[in-house]
C-alpha cells in the first residue's frame, strides 16, 4: 500500500509537471521549451517574462490552489456528510461565496459600461469568504435539529444551492454590461484575471487550512465508521463535524475568491483518489489534490486555447468533465 | 477492587418526546459475560447507546469504574470501553489491517504513526479473531462472519477493559454465532474482559452470559445467573411465551427446547 501510494504521488506529479508545461508553452502566444528555460534562468526577451510571470505563472498557480482546496474541502464534505456525492459546489458554499461578490459588484456600480474598480477587487476574497460561511450557517441552522443528520445536510443543502443561484440570476438580470461580464465569470467559474496579488492573498490561507485538515486526518479517517463507532473511540462527534465544516467551508470559499463557482473539481478528484489508494485520509488527501490540480490546469488550458481567442470558463469544461462522472456515481450508488 | 464496571443510575433516555428509559438502575458486574435480552423495542440497544455516549441521558449518570462518563474525556474513556455497534458501516477500499487499526486512534497523536505496541496489538488482534490471513484484503470483499470478527478485532485492538458489543451475531449463520460468542468467551476467561452485549438468540444466552439482564418496556424485569433467571415466570413476563426448559447435559444453564404464545 505504501509502495502503491508513493506510486501514485509520483505519476500524479509527473503528470502535474507535464501539463504545466504544456500550460506555460500554450496560449495566444506559443513559446518553445527553449524560451521558457531561459526566461526562468532569466534570459528571455521582456516579452517571454510578461507572458511567463506576469500571465501565465500567477494563473497556473491559482488553479493548482484551486484545485487542492475544493478536492480538500471535498474529502471532508464526504466524510462528514457519509455522501459520496458531497462537495462544496453541491450543497451552495461556492454559491454563497458567488453570490457575495456578484452584490458586491451590483452594489459598487453606477455606470453602464463601467470596469470594476480596484477596492472591488480587494475586497472580493473577503466578501467571498463571508459568502460562503453565510452559505454554511443557512446549511447548519437549517439542517440542525439536535445534532446534524448527514443526510438532511446534503439536501439542505441542495435546496439551498438552488435558492442562491436564482437571487443571483436575479441580480444579473439587473446588471450593466460590463459587471455582467464581470460577475459571470465569478458564476460560472474563471481563471481569467488571475494575478499574484490574489496568489499571495489565498496561498497562506489555503496552506494552512489543507495543513490543518492533514493534521486532523485521523480524525475523518474514525469518522467515516459512523458516528457510533467514532464516539466510541473518543471522538466528539458534534464538536468535530462542526470544525470540519468550517474549514471545507474556509476552503471553499477561498478558491471561489480566486476562480468563482468551480463545481464537481472537489468531488473528481477525492473520488480518484479513493479508488487508487483507498478511504485512508493521510493518503487520499493528497493524492486528490494533485489529481483535481492536474484536472483543472488541463481544463483551464483547454479553456483558453480551444476556441482562442474566444475563452470558455474553465468551470464550465470541467462540469463537462464533472456531469457525466457524476451521473455515473448516482448509477453506481445503492 | 470494585466489583461493578458499569452502573447506571436512575438514567432516562428519550428520543424526542418518546420516553424510552425512565429511572433505570443498573449494576454491570466486572469480569463476566453480562448480555441483555428482551423483546423487539424493549430499550436494551437504547440502553447499550446511553452507556456507549452516543445517547445523552436526560436525566441520571452513568459511571464507569465508578466514575462519572461524562466527567472523563473522551479518548480516556476510549481507553477503557469499547463499542461496537449493529451493523457498522465499512467505507470501501478500506483493508482489514486499516479498519483494526483504527482501534489505536485512542492511543495515537495526530501526526504519529503507528508503533510498536501498537502493531504488535492490532497484530494480536487480528490473530485472536481468526482474520490475520485477510489482513490484506477490503473489509466489503469479506463474508459476513469474517467481516463480524474483523470489527471485533478492531474493538480488542482498542485495549479496553470493557467490551460492548449490540447484537453481534445477528445475520450469522449458526456455526459463525458459536464462533463469535466462544471466542468472546475466551477473551473474557483468559483477559478478564468484562464483556457486554444484546443477544436476540435466548440459549446462546443462556449458554455463555455469566449474568443476564431481562429487560422489558425500558425496565429491568430479571437480573442474575441464567440457571437462576431462565425460568418458565420470567419468559411469560418478558416475551409472553410459554416455554418448556431443560438443563444442559451438565446440568450448568437452562435450554429452552420448545415454546408457545401465551394466550
Amino acid at each position: 500500500m505504501k509502495n502503491k501510494t508513493f506510486l501514485a504521488l509520483g505519476i500524479a506529479l509527473l503528470l502535474l509537471l507535464g501539463i504545466f508545461l504544456l500550460s506555460l508553452l500554450s496560449g495566444t502566444y506559443t513559446l518553445t521549451l527553449k524560451e521558457i528555460f531561459d526566461t526562468f534562468l532569466g534570459k528571455g526577451t521582456k516579452m517571454h517574462h510578461t507572458v511567463i510571470f506576469g500571465l501565465r505563472l500567477p494563473r497556473i498557480i491559482s488553479a493548482v490552489l484551486v484545485g487542492a482546496s475544493l478536492s480538500t474541502a471535498g474529502c471532508i464534505l464526504q466524510s462528514i456528510t457519509k455522501n459520496q456525492l458531497a462537495e462544496p459546489g453541491i450543497i451552495g458554499l461556492n454559491a454563497g461565496a458567488a453570490l457575495a461578490v456578484v452584490l458586491l459588484i451590483a452594489s459598487n456600480s453606477q455606470n453602464y459600461y463601467d470596469a470594476l474598480g480596484t477596492h472591488t477587487i480587494l475586497l472580493m476574497p473577503i466578501v467571498s469568504i463571508l459568502g460562503a460561511f453565510g452559505a454554511a450557517l443557512l446549511i447548519y441552522g437549517l439542517s440542525c435539529r439536535k445534532g446534524i443528520a448527514p443526510n438532511r445536510l446534503i439536501l439542505v443543502g441542495i435546496g439551498v444551492n438552488a435558492g442562491i443561484n436564482a437571487v443571483i440570476t436575479l441580480y444579473q438580470l439587473n446588471m450593466s454590461k460590463g459587471d455582467y461580464n464581470q460577475a459571470l465569470t465569478w458564476i460560472s467559474g474563471s481563471l481569467w484575471g488571475s494575478s499574484w496579488q490574489f496568489v499571495y492573498m489565498a496561498a497562506p490561507i489555503i496552506s494552512l487550512l489543507i495543513g490543518m485538515t492533514f493534521y486532523k486526518s485521523k480524525v475523518l479517517d474514525v469518522i467515516d465508521l459512523g458516528d457510533e463507532l467514532a464516539t466510541g473511540l473518543g471522538v466528539l462527534m458534534e464538536k468535530e463535524r462542526r470544525k470540519f465544516l468550517m474549514l471545507a467551508v474556509g476552503l471553499a470559499a477561498s478558491a471561489t475568491a480566486l476562480a468563482g463557482n468551480i463545481a464537481f473539481l472537489g468531488l473528481l478528484g477525492p473520488h480518484i483518489a479513493k479508488r487508487i489508494v483507498g478511504p485512508v485520509h493521510r493518503r487520499q488527501i493528497p493524492l486528490a489534490i494533485l489529481i483535481s490540480a492536474v484536472i483543472i490546469l488541463l481544463a483551464d488550458t483547454a479553456s483558453r486555447n480551444l476556441f482562442a481567442p474566444l475563452e470558455i470558463p474553465v468551470g464550465i469544461t470541467i462540469s463537462v468533465i464533472g456531469v457525466p462522472y457524476f451521473i455515473y456515481l448516482m448509477a453506481r450508488e445503492k | 477492587m470494585k466489583t461493578h464496571s458499569i452502573e447506571v443510575n436512575n438514567l432516562k433516555i428519550a428520543y424526542e418526546d418518546t420516553v424510552i428509559i425512565d429511572s433505570m438502575n443498573l449494576k454491570i458486574p466486572k469480569g463476566q459475560i453480562t448480555m441483555i435480552i428482551g423483546a423487539n423495542g424493549c430499550g436494551k440497544s437504547t440502553l447499550l447507546k446511553s452507556i456507549a455516549r452516543i445517547l445523552t441521558p436526560k436525566k441520571g449518570e452513568v459511571l464507569i469504574n465508578g466514575a462519572a462518563i461524562k466527567s472523563q474525556a473522551p479518548k480516556e474513556v476510549a481507553k477503557i470501553m469499547a463499542v461496537l455497534p449493529q451493523s457498522p458501516a465499512v467505507p470501501s477500499g478500506l483493508l482489514v489491517k486499516e479498519l483494526v487499526a483504527y482501534g489505536r486512534f485512542p492511543y495515537q497523536s495526530p501526526m504519529g504513526g503507528l508503533k510498536k505496541h501498537d502493531i504488535e496489538i492490532v497484530d494480536w488482534a487480528m490473530e485472536a479473531t481468526g482474520i490475520y490471513e485477510f489482513r490484506e484484503r477490503p473489509v466489503d470483499a469479506l463474508s459476513g462472519g469474517q467481516r463480524q470478527r474483523a470489527w471485533i478485532a478492531m474493538a480488542l485492538a482498542q485495549e479496553t477493559e470493557i467490551l460492548i458489543l449490540d447484537e453481534p451475531t445477528t445475520y450469522l449463520d449458526m456455526s459463525h454465532q458459536l464462533e463469535i460468542l466462544q471466542l468472546l468467551q475466551k477473551l473474557n476467561k483468559e483477559q478478564k474482559r468484562t464483556i457486554v452485549m444484546v443477544l436476540h438468540e435466548l440459549n446462546n444466552a443462556a449458554k455463555f452470559a455469566t449474568h443476564l439482564v431481562g429487560m422489558k418496556k425500558g425496565k429491568v424485569i430479571f437480573e442474575g445467573r441464567p440457571i437462576d433467571v431462565i425460568t418458565k415466570e420470567n419468559l411469560r413476563a418478558l416475551y409472553g411465551i410459554e416455554a418448556q426448559l431443560q438443563l444442559d447435559p451438565t446440568a450448568t444453564y437452562p435450554i429452552c427446547i420448545d415454546f408457545s404464545l401465551h394466550k
